[in-house]
């Protein structure tokens, strides 16, 4: 059994989710929409373009995407960068999940940097799938707005701007420690700080 | 600094999600476990699509290459990594992987040679009518094909997760 997130108890509800697949492949297609079926997902919407993934987007309120890197008239990333530009609210926020076959980490970064939620590779089994799903669903990161990039956040730990760079965000703090202002704390103090649980040796 | 916005979305999945009614975590899991066992037949068929594709498409390579048969080999190769180890052909899917990087490393570093290209398509073949118990030749295959790849420094494709296929 596959180490899942969740106890297999927990109750998850996709009966009435609006999910979009986009696949040119026959049989891509086929494994994600038996696999949505299973999870209760009623009908997604099956496309196997670029255009008429985006014909849907313009008419419902989606709750996931998962799309083909390798769509016959667009590449999954161009569609996906278009998508969080196009300004459809609510669907140009919507968790997307890029699949691909062959997965070299140029093309890794490249799902990130053009807004997907997450990169899966090919093949993708029914926990895996149910597992990221599971993610998205507790997903918590802003989504970024600028010149350069539009989607979730790409920071999933707050460390700072890199050594010797300038933040690029307003809320980026220096990395370099300042020097000190105010008295030393006593020990008394910092245990405040830090609440310190008793420990019987 | 970048003129950088962070906007708040509301997770409309979780809530989706969290409404009452649905099914069990494993239910789902079983569910959709059943339904692809289902439609192992048609993925079968799918795969001798994907090495027709590629028998075609080899029939078609020159040298110097023509780039309209060396892709549609690409895209064979992707495809058929999106289910051949779900109906067991694990060693399918290692040596699809192994040709989508044999064909981006010839692209990256201006390389060519048809034969290795080939002797993929073949290994393909030769693996798809092996018996799945037959692990002694299934490996000897794949360790001909791991000379190339190493010959060509193309990065090694995982090895398979699990002895048959």
């Amino acid at each position: 059994m596959v180490d899942l997130p969740y106890r297999a108890t927990d109750r998850i509800n996709l009966s009435c989710a609006e999910i979009l697949i986009a696949d040119s492949n026959r049989e891509g297609m086929s494994i994600l929409t038996q696999m949505f079926a299973g999870f209760g997902v009623h009908t997604p919407h099956c496309c196997s373009s670029a255009a008429e993934a985006m014909e849907v987007v313009k008419k419902r309120d989606l709750n996931i995407l998962v799309i083909d890197t390798a769509l016959p008239d667009m590449s999954g990333y161009d569609f996906v960068r278009e998508l969080r530009r196009s300004r459809i609210k609510p669907n140009c926020f919507v968790p997307v999940l890029l699949m691909s076959g062959h997965t070299p980490r140029s093309m890794v970064l490249e799902g990130r940097d053009c807004g997907a939620n997450f990169v899966m590779a090919k093949p993708v089994n029914a926990a895996v799938m149910l597992k990221r799903i599971m993610w998205l669903a507790t997903e918590s990161r802003d989504f970024i707005t600028s010149t350069d990039y539009v989607g979730p956040d790409r920071r999933f730990q707050r460390l700072g701007p890199p050594p010797g760079q300038n933040g690029r965000r307003k809320d980026d703090l220096s990395a370099t420690v300042g020097l000190a202002k105010g008295p030393d704390l006593s020990q008394s103090e910092i245990n405040q700080l830090f609440k310190p649980s008793k420990v019987n040796l | 600094m970048t003129d950088s916005r962070n906007i708040k979305v509301k997770n409309r999945l979780g809530e989706l999600m969290r409404q009452p009614g649905g099914r069990s975590a494993i239910e789902a899991l079983r569910g959709a476990e059943k339904r692809l066992d289902k439609i192992s037949d048609d993925l079968l068929r799918g795969l001798d699509r994907c090495i027709a594709r590629m028998e075609t498409a080899a029939g078609q390579l020159t040298d110097p290459p023509d780039d309209k048969p060396v892709t549609e080999i690409y895209r064979a190769s992707n495809d058929m990594i999106a289910f051949a180890g779900l109906v067991g052909f694990n060693s399918l899917d290692e040596v699809a992987h192994g040709l989508c990087e044999l064909i981006d490393t010839f692209r990256a570093e201006n390389q060519w040679s048809d034969q290795a290209i080939r002797v993929h398509i073949d290994a393909v073949q030769l693996l798809r009518g092996l018996s799945k118990d037959d692990n002694e030749a299934r490996e000897r295959v794949l360790d001909g094909l791991r000379k190339v790849w190493s010959l060509f420094s193309v990065r090694q494709p995982l090895p398979t997760p699990e002895a048959a296929g």
